[in-house]
């Protein structure tokens, strides 16, 4: 039996500390019973363009629509596995949905922001501004399911320490160019996949924004980065490392991509 | 206690490579290659300036030459603040095609890598393509960081094929900067090498949507009317 853990930081990036922008991500989780499942986990990464003004609140509207629909949906106790994934198909359209009620509801109560965003003429798309990524994982007793919408990374280290990329790459995804939750239909841009737990629980998974990766001179460095996080909450605690833990993605954000920087680790401990 | 490791390998900013395709045929003699050598080169120290102000992105500046085939006029991805122009001379003909093929052999994964921002290539010519250019275009489109890059074009003169100049940018809301005289072509390597190469150096994420630009792009110079004793 283990116990599940969750640890989560998001740092500023250098550039928008340069330009006066606010950090565009968003992080947060929810574990109704410490160290049980279910644990949901879900970050957001705002496009922080011209004509994304406001994704900054998208970012966090994201997360709220993730964890309040994941839960939800997955809250009723003895599910099967065939019954979590076909569950789990109708996750995108509902995190969609309520995404978009959330500025519906936004706009609706600041009216006078309407004329503030900054829509481009002819695209009649009111979610523009608040465009975001989203990639959210949920810990059950019988598997481990994953989203994602957008860049950034989900990696797994396993417990021999080896790491684990669950998620199918999108190709699209280069450069600064990302799938989004303000396209017409985002729900067919997520991509899916789930786990289940059988004989053991990985080390430790990792939910993380482009701005981390980008930063390390070779994509090896970035998953030795996560395997250095997961390593050091094993020996020096989870406390030291939520502690140092802004330090260190505020400096790797300075002599890196520049970009705001979010994790959320779901980490386990042995009983 | 406080751990004072940072985690991972080592940090790097994220490269951005800025390529100069140049046209060095026969009809390129006299002021317009005079003229392009004294713009690029004086040009430098403002790209050195965009540059340091975006200490997050390391911008590297490369050449292509083409006439009777296509060179390397500085092959190495040469840092900015290092970047010195060589003149370039005329000879021959006009091997865009060539030069395109050039430019897509190092835009491939590797030697490039996935992290970089989008690369800037800037096609400069006056004239029209005399070998294959719907291959070497087809060659740097089909690759993605050829999809990816923001690709200017300077049509120098009225003789320049704004047609295939068209093909290569590839976006309907970049049009081909028509330089009808020195003054003008100025204007435009100097946008091209300050306005573009900051927009390209620090992008914010944005939508993926084939059909518009890769970074969000300044507005394009405005240029004066002229008389035609002024045009080249």
């Amino acid at each position: 039996m283990v116990a599940w853990h969750v640890l989560t930081e998001t740092v500023r990036g250098a550039s928008h500390h340069r330009n006066g922008l606010p950090n565009q991500d968003a992080v947060a989780y929810h574990q109704p019973l410490e160290g049980h499942v279910p644990l949901l986990a879900a970050i957001a990464d705002g496009h922080g363009s011209k004509h994304c003004s406001h994704s900054h609140l998208g970012a966090k509207f994201a997360v709220e629509a993730a964890l309040e629909n994941v839960n939800s949906l997955f809250n009723t106790p003895n599910l099967t596995l065939p019954q979590i994934r076909m569950l789990a198909e109708n996750v995108p359209k509902a995190i969609s949905n309520c995404w978009r009620n959330k500025i519906d509801a936004y706009i609706n109560n600041h009216l006078r922001i309407e004329n503030s965003l900054q829509i481009k003429p002819g695209t009649k798309n009111r979610y523009l501004p608040f465009g975001t990524t989203l990639l959210v994982s949920c810990v059950l007793t019988e598997c481990i399911l994953y989203w994602q919408l957008g860049d950034g990374d989900i990696a797994i280290i396993n417990r021999d320490n080896s790491l684990t990329l669950p998620m199918a790459d999108d190709a699209r995804l280069l450069g600064n160019d990302t799938t989004s939750l303000c396209s017409s239909k985002p729900w067919q841009d997520f991509r899916f996949t789930f786990m289940p737990l059988v004989d053991t629980s990985p080390k430790a998974l990792f939910l993380v924004t482009d701005g981390y990766k980008n930063s390390f001179k070779l994509t090896e460095g970035f998953y030795q980065a996560l395997a250095d996080i997961s390593e050091f909450i094993d020996t020096d605690g989870a406390a030291s490392v939520q502690q140092a833990l802004a330090g260190w993605l505020n400096e790797t954000s300075q002599q890196g991509s520049g970009d705001d920087i979010t994790l959320a680790v779901i980490y386990t401990r042995d009983k | 206690m406080i751990i004072k490791k940072r985690p991972g390998g080592e940090l790097a900013t994220r490269p951005l490579h800025f390529i100069w395709i140049a046209d060095c045929s026969y009809s390129m003699q006299g002021e317009k290659i005079e003229q392009l050598n004294f713009a690029i080169k004086n040009v430098i120290p403002e790209m050195q300036k965009v540059a340091a102000e975006n200490v997050n992105a390391e911008v590297l500046v490369r050449a292509v030459k083409f006439s009777d085939g296509a060179q390397w006029h500085v092959a190495q991805p040469t840092k900015v603040d290092d970047f010195e122009w060589q003149n370039l001379s005329v000879n021959g003909m006009t091997d865009m095609g060539a030069a395109l093929h050039l430019v897509a052999d190092q835009l491939k994964m590797p030697p490039m890598s996935e992290r970089g921002l989008p690369p800037v290539l800037v096609l400069i010519s006056d004239g029209q393509p005399t070998d294959d250019f719907t291959s070497g275009l087809n060659a740097l489109i089909q690759l993605p960081w050829g999809k990816k890059a923001v690709r200017v074009g300077i049509a120098i003169g009225d003789d320049a094929d704004t047609e295939v100049m068209e093909q290569f940018i590839g976006n309907k809301e970049l049009p081909v900067l028509q330089a009808r005289n020195s003054e003008e072509l100025t204007k435009y390597i100097r946008w091209v090498s300050t306005a573009v190469l900051q927009a390209a150096s620090a992008p914010p994420s944005q939508v993926n949507d084939a059909t518009r630009s890769n970074v969000p792009l300044p507005a394009v110079p405005t240029v004066a009317p002229i008389s035609s004793a002024d045009v080249w």
